[in-house]
């Protein structure tokens, strides 16, 4: 699994650039109203620290409980903050967007090796996004 | 005929064996009560409309406008029916995984061109549940 610990590195050592592309997008994107005057400094630091952590999110060791907790709290703050539910989404697919189009552009997959090990890194990023998707409307309904 | 196009042709003529089997899933998951008393008939209308449809839906000739209408319509009719929202994006990404599991993955692919092809399947059925999944949220919040 080198591949997908190189591809995991090039996300977390660009974290930085892709919570900027990140805040780009949801800041002007017209299905994302409520991001546009929400705090930039809050906004960031949540996208950050999926982007610096990836290695982390994708472990086995990471449980289904670790991520409940954390997006079924996004999801209460989140509506208590007057955010759409589907707006939340739109903000966690762009996330999983954002980090894509970084490895399909810099992640070198020229061998088949290196397809087949993306393929499965991608597997797992989907995994994550759909937990933390469903936790989030979760937490927004409670 | 081209690789994606066989992986396609795969799923739409599994279309019975998939649905079927999101029928299980959906009705015993304890995160899915609602799904329970649901009528079946109706339930295994919507998924098999997925399946056998698949290479219209990821046409490049279908527009965001197309999904929006079916996806919105669906978002709003659950709510009215009792669903919660979690439930029905729950249900939207239990459609995606059944997918999967019928195409081959990573490993089972050995030309670069077919994991390519491969690789575009993957994506294109991402781009069309993210967009599924965004416009039930929407329909929802109506």
């Amino acid at each position: 699994m080198l591949l997908s610990r190189k591809l995991i590195a090039l996300i977390e050592t660009n974290a930085e650039e892709l919570t900027t592309k990140w805040m780009e997008i949801v800041r002007t994107h017209p299905d994302t109203p409520t991001y546009h005057t929400h705090d930039p400094e809050q906004l960031h630091e949540r996208a950050y620290s999926v982007y610096s952590q990836l290695g982390k999110w994708l472990s086995d060791a990471t449980t289904k409980d670790e991520i409940q907790e954390i997006y079924s709290t996004l999801g209460r703050h989140r509506r208590e903050e007057g955010f759409t539910l589907s707006e939340v989404l739109q903000a966690l697919t762009i996330t999983r967007r954002v980090l894509w189009l970084k490895i399909e552009s810099d992640g070198l997959l020229d061998s088949a090796l290196d397809m087949s090990l993306a393929m499965h890194l991608s597997n797992r990023t989907v995994l994550f996004f759909d937990r933390a998707m469903f936790y989030t409307a979760r937490g927004y309904e409670s | 005929m081209p690789f994606k196009g066989r992986l396609v042709t795969l799923i739409e003529e599994n279309a019975d064996e998939l649905t079927k089997k999101w029928l299980e899933v959906v009705r015993t998951h304890p995160d899915m009560p609602t799904y329970r008393s649901y009528d079946e008939t109706k339930l295994y209308e919507r998924a098999f409309s997925v399946y056998s449809q698949l290479s219209k839906w990821l046409s490049e000739e279908t527009t965001k406008e197309e999904i929006k209408d079916i996806y919105f319509a669906l978002g709003k009719q659950r709510k009215e029916e009792g669903f919660k929202l979690s439930e029905l994006l729950l249900a939207l990404i239990i459609t995606r995984r059944i997918l999967w599991l019928k195409i081959p993955k990573g490993d089972l692919l050995e030309t670069i061109t077919d994991l390519h092809a491969g690789m575009r399947l993957s994506n294109n059925t991402i781009l069309f549940f993210d967009r599924a999944m965004f416009y039930a949220a929407q329909g929802y919040e109506v």
